[in-house]
């Protein structure tokens, strides 16, 4: 057996990000932080608690039943955040998994892995580390990983594992003849998932509680949703990593009280900044849409360096929270839940509108973070958020959200031109990370969109003089 | 003359493995339609009930990537990197279409890349296949109807219905070809094997530009060829099993046979994945072929329910293997796993226990770069293997 790796080093400086609202300061210390220890305490009582992979569309069911939960990617991004994460990559790595299979995985599987050899949480893991799962819930949208990382979790632990197979419809496919398949097998989906749950509990799912759950979980949604839309002002109030640290209650504590809490602080804090023109910082001078990839949570601080040279992130593509699907049309409550998340996984499927768009019959996507994306959708981005360059993250280690970046900027070219930043690292590995080759990147590229902004301006005074030389003729 | 005429039995599937397009193009001449696939999962039965000839996309070691960077990311899949990079040096222009599916994340994600990338061809055809991930009764169900829109989507194309009495005739010829394909690998269990397994990548990959039909009929004179030829190898080299992704190319073969070894057996998806169990013939023939293609193909990307232990959750998803093992009469086994390949790297660990731990056999993981430069390297350690795989046979 490999030696076990050295103890996590906690006490590391941090590197995430300054954040704009004082709402997303909070979300990690006063809520996510809870999520480990409520899930700790909670499996200290004997209540048995889920690892659950986001996305799997579980959340609700969960806490309908009282299951207390963590999500190993969560735990995985506090680990690199907090520099912890290099000895448990180590960990996985030496028992033969690739180095470049996704690094939450790897951080996931070498925590466990420690734990086994150990007896016991290693010492000095971020935030106490995840209690003992008495079940794992996978899925299978967005990336393979959702259900393989699981299935490679079970050497290190003894318990269940349910993959929910979360569908989305194929860009290609004509909608009207093929949701009706899609909403049947989801609600069997999710039904075979409650009926795993109960076995495994011992409990019986309480619809009516399910349909209350599902109220607060809506209502967060729309909060947060109705937020996003606000980010459109000039100057831009809400910073994307506000949203990454905002997204994760949404994500990882959906369908409880204070998660709803905290939507309604953050939707109102972020109206009182664009009543009063807050910006994120005193003068902005180029909006940017972070248009592909995850972030690197090793370094989140470059989000602030983008900011020192004038140039503020207003909008995202991962991370997405949805247009919240309608309650009025609930019936079912399973049904309900399944179809939600087919119009999750639908909306950004946004057929052509754009003229140049559809008159090439062009209606072009792929997979951009995790979902299906049509060329149409990210025009709408743009222009909504008034954005004047685009910035991509291409990771080794997450296809899913790597795949189609360069595929993108070459579609998007032929209908709008924008100065695009393709930059690379990891998601959580930092091993060839280097922030000096980052920054002068990111300076070169600030540098474009200046050239950009000046030529726009200067064809934009020849037209106008051209104009005033017509009328005067 | 055609070429189908010059060439018979090994001859001519080593031709046709050199040159894919030889029979294809001549096809294509007589106004068959000849319409691209990737992966196992394909379900190439509809094609065949409609006359269609289902034309393999596979990549090429010995061609350095250049021209895909432009469109897939250096940490896709480079198996599907190196396909797209054939295209778009023009290697599959003779296409008429393109039929993609929900097989990986890398399968999935190429599809729009492919179809943008091509949109000068004008395809007459594409159709995507979703495919679910689970195995249950209601993802057959679901799958069921994926593959009723794609048989709808043929119909509507070439203008002709698909009735069950075609798909049943393409379901027969279809299990036809993977009862040859075996009787063809039986031939394997000999010492020495009867064919190698070079011959056997060969052979293979022949059949992924030919009508069915015709693939039969080639199968056939190859058996009939190996079976009245001389032993062509001394007895008692290392009997080797590869599990991995492709074997698109005799490279990894070739290495095993050149240190006196040979590979006997395969698992992978341009092997015995593709022809280990027949459809089933059901009064639905959807129900079957739904059935098959989502249960049977022992691939890393489906997921089964299981309950019990870990050490019975690895038995129950690689016990095929250790029949193979055992049937192949196998000494080692090399996991050939294309890099980034995310489904197989996160079996490979259990796959690497059963196979040492629970049969006691010596286990090589290869990350396969999908570049041929890497050679040197990996012949010194298929030998150093191949010299373990002796000793701990020795040993026994
Ligand atoms: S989407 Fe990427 S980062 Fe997230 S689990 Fe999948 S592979 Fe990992
Ligand atoms: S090698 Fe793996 S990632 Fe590549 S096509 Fe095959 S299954 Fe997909």
């Amino acid at each position: 057996m490999a030696n076990v790796p050295n103890e996590p080093k906690g006490s590391k400086p941090k590197t995430t990000a300054t954040k704009s609202t004082r709402t997303a300061n909070l979300a990690y210390s006063k809520y996510l932080k809870k999520m480990y220890t409520r899930a700790a305490e909670s499996a200290a009582r004997g209540n048995p608690v889920a690892w659950v992979m986001a996305g799997a569309m579980a959340d609700e069911i969960l806490v309908a039943m009282d299951i207390g939960r963590v999500y190993p990617e969560n735990f995985a991004g506090v680990c690199a955040a907090k520099k912890g994460a290099q000895p448990f990559l180590e960990a996985a790595e030496s028992d033969g998994f690739s180095n470049v299979i996704c690094g939450y995985a790897r951080t996931g599987i070498g925590y466990g892995r420690m734990k086994r050899q150990l007896g016991a949480i290693p010492p000095g893991t971020p935030d106490g580390g995840m209690p003992d799962p008495a079940m794992l819930v996978g899925r299978t949208t967005s990336c393979d990983i959702g259900y393989k990382w699981f299935q490679a979790q079970k050497r290190y632990e003894d318990a269940p594992l349910h993959v929910i197979d979360v569908v989305m419809p194929p860009l290609a496919s004509n909608l009207e003849e093929v949701l009706p398949s899609y909403i049947e097998f989801q609600t069997e989906e999710l039904r075979a998932f409650i009926a795993f749950v109960e076995k495994v509990t011992g409990r019986k799912m309480d619809y009516d509680r399910l349909n209350k759950v599902v109220d607060i979980a809506h209502e967060s949604i729309w909060h947060y949703y109705e937020t996003h839309k606000l980010r459109r002002a000039i100057p831009c109030p809400m910073p994307t990593q506000d949203h990454l640290a905002c997204f994760a209650p949404g994500f990882f504590m959906l369908g409880e009280p204070e998660t709803l809490e905290f939507y309604k602080d953050l939707h109102a804090e972020v109206q009182q900044r664009v009543d009063e023109k807050v910006g994120v910082i005193p003068n902005e001078e180029f909006r940017l849409l972070w248009a592909g990839g995850l972030p690197p949570w090793h370094n989140l601080g470059i989000f602030n360096y983008f900011e020192s040279l004038g140039a503020v992130f207003v909008a995202e593509t991962c991370y997405n929270i949805w247009d919240p699907y309608p309650p009025g049309t609930r019936g079912d409550v399973v049904e309900w839940i399944a179809r939600s998340s087919i119009h999750h996984r639908t909306e950004y499927l946004t057929p052509p509108r754009d003229p140049r768009v559809s008159a090439g019959g062009l209606k072009a996507g792929t997979f951009l973070s995790g979902r299906q994306v049509s060329v149409q959708w990210l025009l709408d981005k743009i222009n909504d958020y008034k954005v004047d360059g685009l910035v991509m993250h291409g990771t080794m280690s997450c296809r899913a959200c790597t795949i189609g970046q360069l595929y993108f900027k070459d579609t998007l070219k032929e209908y709008i031109d924008l100065p695009t930043l393709f930059i690379e690292s990891d998601i959580i590995d930092e091993r060839n990370f280097s922030e000096t080759n980052m920054k002068s990147q990111i300076d070169s590229f600030v540098e474009s969109l200046a050239n950009a902004r000046k030529r726009k301006q200067e064809s934009q005074a020849r037209e106008v003089g051209k104009s005033g030389q017509t009328s005067k003729a | 003359m055609s070429v189908k005429e010059m060439q018979k039995g090994l001859a001519y599937a080593s031709q046709i493995t050199s040159d894919r397009e030889l029979r294809a193009r001549e096809l294509k001449a007589s106004g068959t339609q000849i319409i691209g696939y990737f992966c196992c999962s394909v379900p190439l039965e509809f094609f065949t009930a409609v006359g269609i000839v289902p034309y393999r996309i596979l990549g090429n070691i010995h061609e350095p990537i250049s021209r895909a960077d432009a469109y897939l990311e250096t940490s896709m899949c480079a198996f599907v990197r190196s396909c797209l990079d054939l295209s778009l040096k023009g290697k599959y222009d003779l296409l008429d279409g393109m039929v993609g599916i929900h097989a990986c994340d890398s399968i999935q994600r190429v599809y729009d890349v492919w179809n943008y990338c091509h949109r000068s061809d004008n395809y007459k055809y594409t159709h995507f296949i979703d495919m679910p991930h689970v195995v249950r009764p209601a993802s057959i169900i679901f799958f069921k109807k994926q593959l009723g829109f794609f048989k709808k989507s043929l119909e509507v194309y070439t203008g002709k219905a698909i009735s069950d009495a075609d798909l049943v005739k393409a379901i027969q010829l279809h299990n036809e070809n993977r009862k040859l394909l075996r009787r063809l690998y039986d031939l394997r269990k000999n010492d020495p094997p009867l064919l190698s397994g070079s011959e056997a990548v060969e052979v293979t990959l022949a059949g992924m530009s030919l009508p069915v039909q015709e693939y039969n009929k080639l199968l056939e004179e190859v058996i009939a060829e190996v079976v009245g030829r001389k032993p062509q190898w001394p007895t008692g080299g290392s009997r080797i099993l590869v599990y991995g992704t492709l074997m698109d190319d005799t490279t990894l073969t070739e290495l095993v046979e050149s240190a006196g070894g040979h590979v006997v057996i395969d698992d992978s998806c341009t092997g015995s994945r593709t022809f280990w169990h027949d459809v089933q013939i059901t009064a639905d023939p959807l129900d079957g072929l739904a059935k098959h293609y989502l249960d049977d193909i022992p691939c890393p990307r489906t997921y089964r329910d299981f309950e019990g232990s870990h050490r019975d959750d690895i038995e129950a998803r690689f016990r095929y293997l250790g029949e193979l093992a055992k049937d192949f009469g196998v000494d080692g086994a090399i996991l050939s796993i294309v890099r980034f390949c995310d489904l197989k790297e996160c079996d490979a660990p259990d796959i690497r226990d059963y196979l040492q731990g629970k049969l006691g056999l010596p286990v090589l993981h290869l990350g396969d770069a999908y570049d041929s430069t890497a050679s040197g390297q990996l012949k010194t350690r298929v030998q150093a293997f191949l010299e373990m795989t002796e000793m701990s046979r020795g040993s026994n």
